[in-house]
């Protein structure tokens, strides 16, 4: 078993809340409506990929707990920690505050976790109108990993209301999967010997998507999120009439694509473009993977 | 394409455009949709009918005139929505005709509206008399003691004038009321709408032009309620179930469906209309909210992931896979060219439409031709009718080959097929019941024969009918 110690942190009604439960709680974008304000530290664990326990502290953001974490709590929060995930309201009306409270964090990671890796979210981009919200992120991205050094960080743009929350969590999840290479080469053997376009792996419980093999280019960048996106409001709507998602086909004259679980953990979509390949031969072809893949992902946690 | 050349047509003829374009010949069913000011009226058809997002609707703006929406989605939908602007005054004019109708007042509205509705044809009498069903909005978070006041003056007239409207009220904004408010404002409106009904005086206007009399001898009206709201499915379910009703062959269509049932093992199927996700026709059992939900949802999941990955290949070598389905629009190619001179009832109508609406088709027109996706309505707010169209297909990934099978968890299945561009067969079933998928695969490709073959019937009755019979009368 492996723990990993996730951090997240902003000013409070910034949104940490909220996009944790829709991430890992199953919650829609609308439920997020009903929690109330975080007090103190919450402490979650996520099991996530099996083998990998997500320990999230989010840490409510009014500035009563925010000084005691610089000071008191100092040690006990700050150590151990893998990601810290800062999120920034970007109506907030008090950037310098903010700004400072994220460097007060940023000393006290260095000085007890100096290897974490770090993630700035620029929350709530969809109250910004569209044709400002590329100039605000460059100017808010420019500025936060000017702040940040000597450490580097990586800022993503989101909103609970469409795709870009998942695009963030995703490469933030991708950063603490287990032998994320081997995982990607298998991926693409996999693809190469059954044709297909494109392969994903999602994890099971999130349906974030933690690695991908593309044999065939294709035109919109942010598919990825939005297919996890479309999955989740899918499954959300099963689980009214009490049942679960469990796989799915879907097809027309050009493609056809199929969602399976793959591990225990994870599913897998394939999509093929071929239209002469019949659904069993592919579903065959998934169920053979599954050794493979369940057999990599036990070595991974024996190591 | 050819339905929409067929919509476009009927608003176009009379004027010089009737040649070649009135192919139109199925009757189509007019649904009148009116309610208060700020009922939500026009919001209800743009989050139906052009898919917008129910949270963009607060920045619709009022509309101020009657606007004229036309659906010919597919084969069975085929219908028209009046939106009776909701701050105009009913005018009982009397006058059914020879209003001078299109001598552009197109901006005189704010001076006078009385002269004005008599101009524009605002005429509720004229309205009421020529269409099928009237859809009313009542606002359920406002006081609607003034609604009700307004439904029973159109329930009055329409009793008189058209005893076979049917009448669908719509208890709308109800998602932020507590069950036991919905219940309780449900029951209440009821009331008051029966209670004015049985009391011939109770509901009259001093103006009202209706003649006691006429109450005492009409047959029973039509009255459904349904708590609607645009911020789930409800909206999409009411909708369904008032288009059901207007359907010539929703029997027809129930029945094979329960026939397709019965063969295959399957426990509900439903026949949506994919664009507006309007269930046309299910079986005959009972159908809860949340199995039509879920139906909805996969239908946008199938068109989501299509149009990720399902594009019409860019490079032009679109595989052509249609193989049973080529002649269903094949033959309404053929009927069409020898239709030319066939132009039902509309023909009365159009010429109360302004001479730019010409324009306005034969733009719609050409941008049908060039782009088959132009799903943008046309809304040219200096016109006194605004026409609307929407017949295109219900998405270019949406093609013959779309099929789609979920398995959820409990052993149950969701099968969908497409049945003709705009229309997809979605079964319920057990797990054990997609070991035969190619039974079903089968039995699914005989009823679709069987529902095209129906259109079919249908087209052709209804063009031997269309130049002797009138739709209300």
């Amino acid at each position: 078993m492996m723990r990993k110690k996730v951090l997240l942190m902003g000013k409070s009604g910034g949104g940490k809340t909220s996009m944790r439960s829709i991430i890992f709680a199953n919650y829609s974008a609308k439920d997020t409506r009903r929690l109330g304000a975080t007090m103190d530290v919450e402490q979650s664990y996520v099991r996530f990929l099996g083998n990998l326990i997500l320990n999230l502290w989010d840490c409510g953001g009014q500035e009563a707990f925010m000084e005691c974490y610089f000071a008191a709590q100092k040690d006990n929060i700050f150590k151990n920690v893998e990601v810290l995930i800062y999120v920034f309201d970007v109506q907030s009306q008090d950037v310098d505050k903010d700004l400072h409270y994220y460097q007060s964090c940023l000393e006290s990671i260095l000085q007890h976790s100096s290897h974490a890796k770090i993630f700035c979210l620029i929350h709530k981009m969809d109250l910004v109108p569209e044709d400002l919200r590329d100039n605000l992120f460059n100017e808010r991205q420019n500025m936060l990993m000017e702040i940040s050094r000597p450490l580097q960080c990586v800022c993503f743009r989101t909103s609970i209301w469409d795709e870009t929350l998942y695009k963030a969590w995703s490469q933030i999840v991708y950063q603490l999967v287990p032998n994320v290479k081997g995982l990607e080469k298998t991926l693409s053997n996999f693809a190469d010997i059954i044709d297909a376009d494109e392969i994903l792996l999602f994890e099971k419980a999130t349906f974030l998507v933690i690695s991908h093999c593309t044999r065939k280019p294709h035109r919109d960048s942010r598919r990825f999120e939005k297919i996890s996106d479309i999955i989740k409001q899918f499954k959300l709507s099963c689980s009214k009439l009490t049942a679960a998602f469990q796989s799915m086909e879907v097809r027309n004259s050009t493609f056809a694509c199929f969602i399976e679980l793959l591990t225990p953990n994870t599913y897998v979509m394939v999509v093929i473009s071929d239209p002469s390949i019949s659904s069993e031969v592919t579903l065959i072809n998934i169920r053979n993977a599954r050794k493979v893949f369940e057999k990599l992902e036990k070595d991974v946690s024996r190591n | 394409m050819i339905d929409s050349t067929s919509t476009i047509s009927d608003t176009g003829g009379g004027q010089g455009q009737t040649s070649n374009k009135n192919i139109n010949p199925f009757i189509r069913p007019r649904i009148l949709l009116t309610g208060l000011r700020r009922s939500g009226k026009t919001s209800i058809q743009r989050v139906i009918f052009t898919k917008m997002q129910p949270s963009q609707t607060q920045f619709l703006e009022s509309t101020s005139h009657l606007t004229l929406n036309q659906f010919s989605c597919g084969s069975f939908i085929n219908f028209q929505v009046q939106e009776l602007p909701g701050q105009l005054q009913i005018y009982a004019s009397g006058l059914n005709s020879g209003n001078g109708g299109n001598n552009g007042q197109a901006s005189s509205y704010d001076d006078d509206s009385m002269t004005s509705i008599i101009g524009g044809n605002y005429d509720l009498e004229r309205l009421l008399k020529r269409c099928n069903a009237v859809v009313y909005i009542i606002d359920a978070q406002d006081d609607y003691s003034e609604s009700i006041t307004r439904l029973n003056t159109i329930i009055q007239k329409g009793r008189r004038i058209n005893p076979r409207i049917r009448y669908e009220i719509f208890i709308h904004k109800v998602d932020q009321l507590s069950e036991e408010t919905k219940i309780e404002t449900q029951r209440d409106i009821h009331n008051q709408v029966r209670d004015r009904f049985s009391d011939p005086i109770g509901g009259m206007e001093p103006w009202s032009p209706i003649s006691p009399m006429s109450n005492s001898s009409s047959p029973e009206i039509l009255i459904n309620f349904h708590l609607t709201s645009i911020y789930d499915h409800s909206i999409f379910e009411a909708f369904s179930k008032v288009i059901q009703k207007l359907i010539p062959e929703f029997s027809h269509l129930e029945r094979l469906l329960n026939y397709l049932l019965s063969t295959s093992n399957i426990e509900q199927a439903f026949l949506f209309d994919v664009q507006t996700k309007i269930s046309i026709a299910t079986d005959s059992s009972p159908t809860d909210m949340q199995m039509y939900e879920l139906c909805c949802d996969m239908i946008d999941l199938l068109i989501n992931m299509s149009e990720i990955y399902g594009q019409p290949n860019e490079d032009g070598s679109q595989r052509t896979t249609d193989d049973d389905d080529d002649d269903d629009e094949d033959y309404f190619n053929d009927d069409s060219d020898h239709n030319q001179g066939h132009e039902w009832n509309i023909v009365t109508q159009n010429e109360e439409y302004d001479e730019n609406n010409i324009q306005l088709n034969g733009s719609r027109k050409s941008s049908f031709v060039n782009s088959p996706l132009g799903t943008t309505p046309i809304a040219n707010h200096q016109q006194t009718t605004l026409l609307e169209t929407t017949s295109e297909p219900a998405s270019a990934v949406f093609d013959s080959m779309s099929s789609s099978v979920i398995k959820l968890t409990g052993g149950r299945a969701l099968y969908l097929k497409e049945i003709n561009r705009h229309l997809a067969l979605i079964c319920i079933l057990r797990e054990e019941a997609l070991t035969k998928q190619a039974l079903i695969d089968y039995n699914v490709r005989q009823l679709k024969k069987s529902i095209i073959k129906l259109f079919r019937l249908n087209y052709q009755v209804s063009r031997r009918n269309v130049s002797s019979s009138h739709l209300v009368e």
